[in-house]
């Protein structure tokens, strides 16, 4: 079953590559929840996080014939993503586009699994908004790190710092959460 | 909180597996690496709680592919690829026979 659906993936690809719309679309509807909830982890606004993974999609495409699946597809669609999301969120805050008021807490269309409910289902929730709250540099190197298991320096080339900022960034935003967290539970 | 807390804090939020002798007697310390441990947990769990995506991203997304008409076909980077390998093997052969027809 899983080898059927890595050659359907793999066929769908192909065919994207190969300028088909339909399998490209076939790819978005399997990608989209993925590519928007980075988004959305990445930029903490509805609204934006969905021009993102539009962005990202059409990117995407653009680039597709230039994709050599040196890593699997979904690797590749969240390094665009990271990007579009970065772009975004600098030219949102050069226009003052993202209202405080606006921005929504992360996850709040979220189903958490039963075994996260059953573990603290609070501390999730106040951990998303934790995550929110945090500056933005702060929560992209939260969310690569932590988040999506990148390493130093795979967020740190994403993010076009250096690989002791990215150290320092993570730092300074696991004692922020840790404090926001624990602080408010006492 | 200790003196020797304090270094042990500043590396346990880069590296909440860090033990060190002072860690294994202190239980400030020990108490603020299973905080650590905790969150970082919590930060994993996340990953795999994906929020749906906006109704409707397929199409518009969809639409947005129809405008761009630049996107290069693989098959067609292949065909100009062969196309620009034949152009310098034509020029090679030409300037060898330039060559051979001066001598």
């Amino acid at each position: 079953m899983a080898d059927r659906n890595v050659e359907e993936g793999r066929e769908l690809l192909e065919r994207a590559q190969n300028g088909d719309e339909g399998a490209f679309s076939e790819l978005v509807r399997i990608h989209q929840s993925e590519v928007f909830t980075l988004a959305l982890r990445l930029l903490g606004n509805y609204e934006l996080a969905a021009d993102a993974a539009q962005e990202t999609f059409i990117r995407a495409w653009r680039a597709l014939p230039k994709f050599r699946g040196d890593a699997a597809l979904s690797t590749w669609l969240h390094r665009i993503t990271v990007n579009t999301s970065w772009t975004l969120g600098r030219r949102a805050q050069r226009h003052n586009a993202a209202d405080i008021d606006e921005v929504a807490p992360i996850g709040h269309d979220t189903q958490p699994s039963p075994e996260a409910v059953a573990e603290n289902a609070e501390l999730q929730a106040r951990l998303r908004n934790a995550v929110t709250d945090l500056p933005d540099a702060h929560r992209a190197v939260v969310v690569l790190k932590d988040i999506y298991g990148w390493s130093h320096a795979e967020v740190a080339e994403s993010l076009d710092i250096s690989v002791t900022a990215a150290k320092v960034r993570l730092h300074r935003a696991r004692k922020r959460l840790k404090e926001s967290l624990w602080r408010e539970m006492v | 909180m200790r003196a020797a807390c304090l270094p042990n804090r500043l590396r346990l939020s880069g590296d909440p597996s860090f033990s060190s002798g002072h860690v294994s007697e202190c239980l400030r310390c020990q108490a603020e690496a299973a905080k650590y441990r905790t969150l970082l947990r919590y930060l994993m769990q996340m990953r795999s709680q994906l929020v749906p995506a906006p109704a409707g991203l397929v199409e518009v997304v969809g639409r947005g592919l129809s405008r761009v008409t630049d996107v290069p076909k693989k098959s067609r980077v292949r065909e100009v690829a062969f196309a620009a390998t034949g152009v310098v093997a034509m020029a090679g052969a030409v300037k060898l026979w330039r060559r051979r027809v001066s001598v």
